[in-house]
């Protein structure tokens, strides 16, 4: 009955319509077959359009054999032929397409589309961010924004601290909606809509804190459409990478005899059969010390559930999100995990035609526990712990025993040392309201206030242990008390900052050819902190403070967290376009800060950047030849920006009350009157009443081209960055005799030369879509100008000055070799000193004066810290590289997807310290690479015996330590690895709609798989400073999945 | 989910709140421009002179200087912060001089840490004083502002000593230097003479001594006797350089060596320093005996911790937890800490400089007959039974009881089927530095053990087990105690072993006492006896250093000088012909005072400098491996009284350190060198000898 009804009726409209208009019936969908909502169909040549509906479907009357347009974001337009046969079911199948120029980017305060942008500006959005799964935005970056460089330095939960930086220029601004936020780090990266680098002139209108280049976060909106509940999560665990084993009793025992036989006065054995036999014949057995306290992968885990709407009539829209993310450490007593909480809500509401409002409130709660003291303290603790001292007294697990050096175990464990808990929470909320100013078309007024604060709150529980010496003769347990006494500390501190930024912007169009946007914009921010601590020394062992006795309280301020600053500045730009082919931008801010006497207060930043789209040029544009050339743009910028992170109050004389630098350990903040201590006063450096920022000018130029439709994309960059009144002191050049420090003076100059590339392609085959891209960029900084001395001799001139010099220049020493016998050390051309022996490292005699020694010293390497203040140690060893890549591989294929990140740093290099350096440092114990040795086949031989037969190694025999600026010791960290894998699987459409779902992806993920590099027995990542000791980097895999309802 | 209703209900009234919002607009930005319209924000915590010059903030500008000044006390150390205030006291000047030992340092340990900045600074903070505090007379006092700058001088002398005692002749400056507009000439002095500068010295302390009242205002300030003291040492400095000294002169200035003419005049003063204090202290003795060693002993460690000393001229307190060291924790004996305890090593040659010892012809201790075999002793204190109470006050023998404990030292223990009635021939002959396991005697009988805390027991046949070493060394690999004893010297005696931990000692360091004092006394008086004065001020010089001495030797408990005449003007003993001849002097009296100096100041940070004044360092140690005494036990007729105390018979083996650590002290070391940057920054400012 239905059937013949419809049957009827489908003729009547047919008659009717073959007079007039038909009625077209149809579905739009993608490659899988989902249906694309809210895609456009036009008729060509008339004014009538229709959208498709939830499901994809669309009903458009149109005359018969007309031609319909059917469009769609991020896919290529297509025209189909209505017809007889088609007009009832006509079923479009949209292919994606990706043209960059189409992309809006969020730059400073504002947004521009990417084909009219004349800065260098790289953004990367969220599904893009997202393929790498870490608890740090900054790890998720890593590879996938040219001239973005991290590295990160450890995966100690909740530790976020990584080198981060935009082309080499230090710690870059970073700007979370609008506002100059700190928390890129605790960022929910489900929140994150896209982020954009300003790396050159672009950044110009953040004037004086934008010296090192402005990240901007832009956070999600509600989309439209049908409301989304979106469930995502995954569960994973992490493995160590990079982390070296400590050896057993018995090669320790090797290891220390012979580093006693290695004498050539009198070669002695430390450990006498004695002592190896108990382990030789089984009666004592080494300690694990990494197996007692580590456990071999560690758990993390993120959850997150966000909504996200608009109103029908797209009046109001929000997103809503909330995410819990945990990450457990490797420490078996479970005393080291992080877990943070995330909370946004952003509503934007359109109040009338004219005003609007956005309300953006942001909550991060985050709660570390950390053992009482720092992670890397616990590796140096496992590093130098002795297997041949037991975990407990006698094997008794009553007795923990006393090591020579600190029980690792112990310090891990917060029920016997305590526990180290921090707090953090942030709130941030910013409202914003825009008017669309009456009578002048294209004027909008907005006014923004935003309100952050920051609470640290945060308990330091020590608790006081004993560790015991058995005397295994008398059977006692000799306790020795560590880490006492019990004591609580609280310490609590808030960071309140508000922002107000009143702008008015212009947009418009005249004749149709001249595009014209304006800004004009003026910001005003307040930033404070307070803080206060207590400590008691505690009656009985609670973790709070009312626990604690009289004795020994405290109740203080930390005097460097409490502080107040504020800016004013005024912010313009004007950008013209002709056409979308001439483009123009000018900006300039004027920038106002509380850190510089009044007379210096003021800094006028100014930026240009120009565009040519060659690609709009007629002889482009209407050429078939060249019709592949989607975009083709030149584009060049100058600008100016500053930095005001001097030390504040340096114009100011005077005297600090109390001296606050003072350490009870050290030179103590005061002394003792009459039994009483009474607090010093600080003198204060001497002041400078000219202090400012530094300067900085940055000149970038670009290309920018597409073509094939976005199927292969290019962009190129090159840029300099020259700085002056760089903050110095002048301690060097003024005499000592002078007795005062004196104030930082803007006295150095320094450039940073770089470029980069990165090359996109992309592609559909069927079913099969693949994205391939990758980056490369080079960064170096030359020093212009260094305050320093003048030298007394060409030599020290040659060796030390560093002006018109490459900021990283390692000086070291040559290695040839390692002497094969006596017969090379006898015969060798340069003297060899008589404890030589086989095996140990034959250093350059560079300047062939036949002597080795400190004048053979020339530049051997790059990376040692820029920042850094010694020549040789720690501080300056620091493998950051100057070259870093990424490349990027997507392949989707009937619902799977898998993407591929591989990263990877060159040029640099990285020499390590203390026990990864040598072998039984402070007679501790001896990682496992040191096994790989030069030793004489017969322990007991006399090295220094011409018959001594020798057993070849890759390290000199034991007591030999390698020179540290030797080109040996200074290894080469490049690597490549593959970052991030991940696989997933969306579940088609078709059987998902039944159970009333969206959307359900399952994926599979892991960090770091595998890793290609020279860097021996460690992480090419893994930072030689804190002695190498930081907690390792990991591996990880996580597992987990995405519902949407 | 929808807000539909919402916005129509919104949309309803848009007038209303169109008129809103526009003056919740307007509010907003007149209330944002007034709040934030100040970028002038003063800071929070700098302070100006006007608060400093008062009651209260000069002793918070008194407790900067002398926090700051440089007292060679238990944060001394090679290790940073040009050698001050460090908790870490591994490397110590000490090491060169013979009195301790330490695993941590096998050669020369050159003491040059580049102190001058800081020390620059001090000087320039008091000098802004001494300027400037006169114009506050009204806020304070005359007599106020008066004792103020007498101290600030007396800092000020006590600085640039430590600058000259480094690098000799120093630029020297009384006012504030001005820096102004790059203008770098006024701060470009060049070095005045080593004379100069002893000179300035003495007068600042001359200043101090006229100007200041006898009693501090406060404990831990000084006063005019504490002035005079010091400049008894400063003055003793001067008139060694002079007589001892190698003059380096470089355009007509001599930097380093003092004019040998001198040497008398810096004597004299130096003598009657000393003689004006006489009276206004006293040795400790509180609990000294003609008759009861172990008391005397103890009276002698504890002059060193008792608050109320008399001897107690000059000291800087420490008080926890503001102001802390490390000193119990770092340097007891091992299982009298909870943690270190391998750094207070004294050397067998240290501990032969005392009486009551049974000794060689060369002044060695005597532990073997005459046949090479050892003396056997029926429990290990009995070779030290008898010794003079000032080494056991300063030295833990072992075997002596301590925090409640007993040194157990002990290198290794013979099996049990070595009887001590069998004589055992000396394992390693009188100096060789071969090792132990070089005898096969020694191998196949004696059990040792590498770290004194993790050790294999011998079982006795009596069932009872025992530790083949003692639980403070001598290890096998050299940890614990590298000599056979440990320090005493300013170790809290009632700390107990399971709490004495880093950064919780709070001892005071006495940095001059009155022996020092009695001994620069001596000294200057016998060099100016032995140099053409006879007497000073009607004192008999020969006498009052006879006096001197014997006060000193009497309060130790060693065996006093019978005669003036003993201090004599002969030669002295050649080294290797008696007690102490190591110690050179150019004559017999000089070195037993030099002798007495060491015995009565060691591990006080003193001996180093006095060498380098003496210029003997370098002849005396050359090459020099330090001795030790290495205690062996029987296991047979062993009985176990306590865990650290082991009852049975014991021999006790002399020899050269088993590190086989050489020490020489170079000629260029007697000064430091001035610092290169300072060199380069001041082109009026020469270099010393050899650098």
């Amino acid at each position: 009955m239905k059937k013949i009804v419809f049957f009827l009726l489908a003729c009547c409209v047919t008659i009717y319509t073959y007079a007039q208009e038909i009625t077209v019936k149809g579905k739009i969908t993608d490659k899988n077959g989902d249906p694309l909502i809210g895609a456009i169909v036009k008729i060509k040549g008339s004014s009538g359009g229709a959208s498709t509906d939830a499901n994809g479907q669309f009903t458009i009357s149109a005359p018969p054999n007309s031609l319909l347009t059917i469009s769609y974001i991020g896919f290529a337009q297509k025209d189909v032929q209505v017809s007889n046969a088609n007009f009832n079911n006509l079923n479009v199948i949209l292919t994606e397409e990706r043209l960059d120029l189409d992309e809006v980017v969020v730059v400073g305060y504002g947004t521009q589309k990417k084909a009219t942008l004349t800065g260098a500006v790289s953004s990367i959005s969220s599904e893009e961010l997202n393929t790498t799964k870490t608890s740090n935005v900054q790890n998720m970056m890593t590879g996938k924004l040219p001239g973005v460089r991290v590295v990160q330095k450890t995966s100690e939960p909740g530790d976020f601290s990584n080198e981060f930086d935009i082309r080499g220029f230090g710690s870059p601004l970073v700007v979370v909606d609008g506002v100059p936020r700190g928390t890129l780090t605790r960022i929910d990266p489900n929140e994150i809509e896209s982020i954009s680098v300003l790396k050159d002139a672009s950044a110009a209108v953040y004037g004086v804190r934008a010296a090192n280049g402005v990240v901007l976060i832009t956070t999600k909106k509600g989309q439209s459409g049908k409301p989304r509940i979106t469930y995502s999560n995954y569960i994973g665990f992490q493995k160590a990478i990079g982390l070296p084993k400590p050896i057993g009793a018995i090669d320790r025992y090797t290891l220390f005899n012979e580093r006693s036989m290695h004498s050539v006065d009198g070669p002695t054995l430390t450990y006498d059969d004695d002592d190896f036999a108990p382990f030789l014949n089984g009666t004592r057995t080494s300690t694990d010390w990494y197996g007692e306290v580590m456990n071999s992968t560690a758990p993390q885990s993120q959850h997150n559930l966000s909504l996200s709407g608009a109103s029908k009539d797209q009046s109001i829209d929000y997103y809503m999100n909330a995410g819990y993310a945990s990450q457990e450490g490797y420490w078996k007593s479970g005393s080291l995990k992080y877990d943070r909480y995330n909370f946004r809500t952003n509503v934007n509401a359109k109040i009338t035609e004219r005003i609007s409002a956005s309300i953006k409130l942001n909550g991060i709660v985050e709660d570390k526990m950390n053992p009482i003291v720092p992670s890397w303290e616990i590796f140096r603790m496992l590093w130098r712990a002795q297997p041949n001292e037991p975990y407990y007294a006698n094997d008794n697990p009553d007795y923990l025993y006393k090591p020579t050096f600190l029980h690792p175990g112990a310090y891990t464990q917060k029920e016997l040392s305590g526990y180290a808990k921090d707090k953090n929470s942030w709130i941030q909320s910013q409202l914003s309201l825009d008017y669309k100013v009456p009578f002048i078309e294209g004027l909008l007024a907005r006014g923004m206030f935003s309100y952050d604060t920051r609470f640290n709150d945060n308990l330091n529980y020590r608790k006081e242990f004993d560790v015991y010496d058995y005397n295994a003769a008398s059977g006692d347990y000799v306790p020795s008390s560590n880490n006492g006494p019990d004591q609580v500390r609280r310490s609590y501190g808030n960071t309140p900052s508000t922002l107000l930024q009143l702008s008015l912007n212009y947009d418009k169009t005249f004749r149709g050819v001249h595009n014209v946007k304006g800004l004009l914009l003026y910001e005003r921010t307040k930033n404070s902190g307070d803080n206060f601590y207590a400590s008691r020394v505690l009656g009985i062992p609670l973790p709070y403070l009312f626990a604690g006795i009289s004795r020994d309280q405290v109740a203080n301020s930390d005097i460097n967290g409490i502080f107040t600053n504020a800016t004013a500045a005024l912010v313009g730009r004007v950008n013209y376009d002709y056409k979308g082919k001439y483009l123009a931008e000018f900006s300039f801010r004027n920038d106002a800060s509380s850190r510089f006497p009044e007379i210096k207060r003021e800094g006028f930043f100014p930026g240009v950047s120009l565009g040519w789209r060659i690609s709009e040029e007629g002889f482009i544009k209407n050429s078939p030849a060249l019709s592949f050339i989607n975009n083709l743009k030149l584009r060049a910028s100058y600008g100016q920006v500053g930095d005001d992170s001097a030390v504040a109050y340096q114009f100011i004389s005077g005297y600090d009350y109390p001296y606050i630098n003072g350490s009870n350990s050290g030179l103590p903040g005061g002394h003792v009157f009459d039994g009483d201590f009474i607090n010093s006063i600080g003198f204060r450096v001497t002041p400078n009443p000219n202090i400012t920022w530094y300067t900085s000018d940055t000149k970038n130029i670009g290309l920018d081209a597409e073509f094939w439709g976005g199927k292969f994309g290019l962009t190129f960059d090159a840029f300099r960055r020259s700085r002056s009144g760089l903050l110095a002191t002048r301690l060097v050049t003024v005499p000592g005799i002078f007795g005062n420090p004196l104030p930082q003076e803007n006295l150095n100059s320094d450039e940073t030369n770089g470029m980069e590339l990165a090359l996109t392609h992309r592609n559909t085959l069927g079913n099969f879509g693949y994205t391939v891209s990758g980056n490369v960029a080079l960064t170096r900084t030359k020093i212009i100008f260094q305050e320093r001395n003048r030298d007394g001799n060409s030599y020290s001139n040659w060796r030390n000055n560093s002006t018109n010099r490459y900021n990283d220049i390692w000086f070291g020493y040559g290695y040839v070799g390692q002497y094969q016998d006596f017969n090379q050390i006898a015969n060798y051309d340069v003297f060899t000193g008589r404890a030589t022996l086989p095996g140990d490292y034959i250093y350059e005699d560079w300047n062939g004066d036949g002597v080795f020694d400190e004048m053979d010293i020339h530049p051997i390497a790059t990376s040692i810290n820029a920042n850094s203040t010694a020549a040789a140690g720690a501080d300056a060893r620091r493998n950051i590289p100057l070259m870093t890549f990424g490349m990027n591989l997507g392949l989707d294929y009937k619902g799977f997807d898998l993407n591929l990140l591989f990263q990877g740093g060159a040029l640099s290099y990285v020499s390590y310290g203390e026990q990864l350096r040598q072998p039984l440092a402070f007679d501790g114990n001896a990682l496992d690479f040191f096994l790989d040795r030069w030793h004489p086949v017969d322990p007991k031989a006399d090295p220094y015996n011409p018959a001594t037969e020798w057993v070849s190694g890759y390290n000199a025999y034991t007591g030999t330590v390698i020179n540290e600026l030797a080109e040996r010791s200074i290894q080469n960290g490049a690597y490549i690895r593959l970052k991030s894998a991940e696989l997933g699987y969306s579940l088609p459409k078709s059987i998902l709609s039944k159970a009333g779902v969206q959307s359900l992806r399952v994926f599979a993920n892991a960090y770091n798989l595998f890793t290609i590099t020279g860097v021996k027995g460690l992480d090419p990542e893994h930072p030689a400073e804190v002695y190498g000791y930081l907690y390792p980097l990991s591996q990880t895999f996580n597992f987990g999945a995405s519902l949407t309802f | 989910m929808s807000t539909g209703k919402n916005t129509t209900h919104t949309l309803l009234n848009i007038n209303v709140m169109n008129k809103r919002i526009k003056l919740i607009t307007f509010v907003l930005m007149l209330a944002g421009l007034n709040a934030c319209n100040k970028l002038d924000i003063p800071p929070i915590n700098i302070i100006q002179d006007e608060a400093v010059f008062t009651d209260a903030g000069m002793q918070a500008y008194m407790a900067s200087l002398y926090s700051r000044m440089p007292i060679e006390d238990f944060k001394y150390s090679g290790s940073e912060n040009d050698g001050f205030n460090t908790w870490n006291q591994i490397w110590l000047p000490m090491l060169n001089t013979g009195e301790n030992a330490n695993r941590n340092q096998g050669g020369f340990l050159n003491p040059a840490r580049g102190y001058w900045d800081s020390g620059y600074q001090v000087i320039r903070n008091a000098n802004y004083l001494i300027e400037n505090l006169p114009n506050y007379v009204n806020t304070l006092t005359q007599a106020k502002v008066d004792r103020w700058i007498s101290e600030a001088r007396f800092i000020r002398a006590f600085t640039y000593f430590a600058l000259a005692k480094r690098y000799g002749g120093v630029p020297i400056t009384d006012q504030v230097l001005p820096y102004e507009n790059g203008n770098l000439e006024p701060l470009q002095i060049p070095r005045s003479s080593e004379e100069e500068t002893y000179d300035f010295i003495l007068s600042d302390l001359d200043y101090a001594i006229a100007n200041m009242p006898e009693a501090s205002e406060q404990s831990g300030r000084v006063n005019s006797n504490v002035a005079a003291a010091f400049k008894s040492r400063v003055a003793l400095f001067a008139g060694s350089k002079a007589r001892y000294g190698v003059p380096y002169v470089v355009n007509g200035v001599m930097l380093t060596g003092i004019p040998p003419e001198k040497a008398n005049e810096y004597f004299t003063q130096a003598f009657q320093a000393a003689k004006s204090i006489e009276g206004k202290y006293s040795l400790y003795k509180k609990t000294w005996s003609g008759t009861d060693k172990i008391a005397t002993a103890d009276n002698y460690a504890n002059l060193f911790l008792d608050q109320s000393s008399p001897e107690t001229i000059f000291f800087k307190a420490y008080h926890f937890p503001d102001a802390v060291h490390s000193f119990d924790a770092v340097y007891s004996p091992p299982h009298m800490t909870s943690t270190y305890g391998d750094r207070f090593n004294p050397t067998l040659d240290y501990v032969e400089l005392f009486d009551g010892l049974p000794k060689n012809s060369k002044g060695q201790l005597q532990t073997t007959n005459a046949d090479g075999t050892y003396i056997v002793y029926d429990f290990v204190e009995q070779l030290f039974e008898n010794c003079e109470p000032r080494l056991r006050g300063t030295v833990l023998l072992p075997g002596q009881p301590f925090k409640g404990l007993h040194t157990d030292i002990r290198r290794g223990t013979l099996i049990e089927s070595v009887d001590p009635a069998v004589p055992i021939q000396k394992f390693v002959a009188e100096g060789l530095t071969a090792s132990y396991g070089s005898n096969p005697f020694y191998s196949a009988n004696v059990r040792q053990a590498g770290t004194w805390n993790s050790q294999t027991p011998i079982e006795l046949s009596t069932g009872q087990k025992i530790n083949p070493t003692g639980l403070d060394g001598p290890t096998s690999a050299n940890n614990a105690t590298v000599t056979g004893f440990h320090g005493r010297k300013y170790l809290n005696p009632n700390l107990e072993a399971s709490v004495t931990r880093l950064h919780e000692s709070s001892q005071t360091w006495i940095e001059i006492r009155y022996a020092e004092v009695l001994l620069n006394r001596a000294e200057a008086a016998l060099e100016l006896a032995q140099n053409g004065v006879s007497s000073v001020d009607g004192v008999s010089m020969q006498t009052d250093a006879y006096t001197c001495i014997n006060e000193i030797r009497e309060r130790a408990g060693a065996t006093l000088l019978t005669l003036p005449e003993d201090l004599s003007s002969g030669a002295p003993l050649e080294p290797g012909t008696g007690v102490g001849s190591y110690v050179l002097a150019p004559t017999r009296g000089l070195q037993l005072v030099r002798i007495e100096r060491r015995k009565e100041l060691a591990f006080e940070h003193k001996l180093w400098w006095d060498m380098l004044r003496w210029r003997t360092a370098d002849l005396e140690v050359n090459s020099r491996t330090w001795r030790k005494c290495n205690p062996f036990l029987f296991a047979k007729g062993a009985v176990p009284e306590a865990p650290d105390y082991i009852r049975g018979k014991y021999i006790f083996d002399c020899r050269f350190d088993e590190r086989n650590s050489r020490f020489t002290i170079p000629t260029i070391a007697y000064y430091e060198p001035i610092p290169a940057d300072e060199i380069a920054s001041n082109p009026n400012l020469e270099q010393n000898d050899q650098y």
